[in-house]
């Protein structure tokens, strides 16, 4: 059979994946199963555990079983999503046609109120969000339940503990050998079987799965949404402090379209300044505090130190954004009493954008 | 839906971070297996052109311009 007939691997599957779209099933929790438990029943036994892989086992079965990813057709994953391509694109156009309005106002010196720069700043973060979550499969309810002998024996092999892998190491190199295995199902346990028969396709020399922990803890899993997430490993733990400063600073940037505008009273006009600066410098100072957090965490033992690290980036900076991020949008709505007539003007070409108003 | 109403700058943090995830994960599958790739929509219309030009729908008088 050639090659190419395995399903291909995509930004779809990838997004599926890490938004813990595949999870394992079975009792590997139990090392002794009853004899009537078979592994390849599919049951609703409440001691079987539903299990989604972290993004480091996912790259180890992506490395070494991809095919247990790739069995579940595209079309199968865009099927269980909510939203079609069709809808994201008329979204894009009303976000666009609102983004272009406003910079029409201003191009045609009309004022913007407070609520059109808040809506814009708005805007412009879930355009950017809708095209970086383009290929996501969004509003999956349930994640898809990997029941296969392969997906299962895949699962084994992540739940064996050391011992358990080098029984099944020890197993599967057996085999290889065409020696009668010496440890059975009637000896040995299950799951170390079904590892075993997942390490003879990697043969000669396997790799063994990662040893941090390798499933999402059951309360932490958000799907259809997103994990939290956590602490990333070099590169990646760079990327995210960069994304941090970024996304917060674009924010907040928009806000700044009203420094000058026609704001009700000087103290709010400051008080809206003050709130842009600290929402837009908000990621910058969090990336501040967690490198200042690392350094100390290098160089100077000290508790103070590290409280007062941990104080600001968890409660003081987070605090003063969510206060600061209120005020806009709460002012914003305020400022609608006080609009001039002006406002209500509509610059001329917009109307000509197809649009729902 | 709270998140994009009050904070979308979270949102499209977590959204960047959950591509660059994606991406990590996907270029980690096509350096093993590069013929999993799927292929984009400039090369998925050749492959169509291409297959609808042999297919036996066509008759031999068109397929003789792609063939010569």
């Amino acid at each position: 059979m050639a090659q190419t007939s395995q399903p291909p691997f995509g930004l779809v599957h990838a997004f599926y994946a890490v938004m813990g779209g595949f999870a394992f099933y079975g009792p590997f929790d139990d090392n002794s199963p009853t004899a009537e438990e078979s592994f390849f029943q599919i049951s609703t036994n409440p001691r079987h555990t539903v299990e989604v892989p972290k993004i480091n086992t996912l790259e180890y079965i992506v490395e070494h079983f991809p095919h247990i990813l790739t069995d579940i057709p595209e079309e199968y994953i865009l099927d269980q999503a909510a939203s079609s391509s069709l809808s994201k694109a008329l979204l894009i156009v009303q976000v666009a046609w609102f983004c272009t309005n406003c910079a029409s106002r201003l191009y045609q010196r009309l004022p913007l109120s407070l609520l059109e720069v808040t809506t814009a700043a708005h805007a412009f973060c879930t355009l950017i969000t809708y095209f970086v979550w383009w290929s996501k499969p969004l509003n999956v309810v349930a994640p898809t339940i990997m029941r296969e002998k392969e997906a299962r024996e895949v699962y084994a092999l992540l739940k064996c503990s050391d011992d358990e892998y080098e029984k099944a190491l020890e197993m599967a190199q057996k085999r290889a050998a065409a020696d009668p295995p010496t440890l059975s199902t009637a000896h040995g346990s299950e799951k170390v079987v079904l590892a075993a028969d997942a390490l003879q396709h990697l043969l000669p020399t396997p790799e063994r799965p990662p040893h941090s922990s390798r499933f999402h803890d059951g309360g932490r899993i958000m799907v259809p949404g997103i994990f939290k997430t956590g602490p990333g490993r070099g590169l990646t733990e760079l990327l995210s402090v960069g994304l941090l400063i970024i996304s917060t600073m674009l924010y907040g940037l928009v806000h700044f379209l009203a420094w000058g505008g026609r704001i009700p009273t000087s103290l709010e006009r400051l008080l809206w300044q003050v709130s842009s600066l600290v929402v837009a410098c908000s990621g910058l100072a969090e990336a501040f505090m967690v490198l200042l957090g690392a350094w100390w965490e290098d160089t100077i033992s000290g508790k103070i130190a590290e409280v007062f690290v941990i104080l600001t980036a968890a409660v003081v900076i987070p605090f003063a954004h969510i206060l600061a991020s209120g005020f806009l949008i709460v002012e914003s709505f305020r400022e609608l009493s006080f609009l001039d007539s002006a406002a209500y003007q509509l610059p001329s070409w917009t109307n000509y954008w197809p649009h729902f108003s | 839906m709270f998140i994009t109403l009050l904070a979308p700058e979270v949102l499209l943090y977590l959204a960047i971070n959950e591509r660059i995830k994606a991406g990590i994960l996907l270029r980690k599958a096509l350096k093993f297996y590069p013929h999993l790739e799927k292929p984009g929509m400039f090369v998925s219309v050749c492959h169509w052109v291409r297959g609808r030009v042999k297919s036996k729908d066509v008759s031999a008088k068109c397929q003789s311009l792609v063939i010569y």
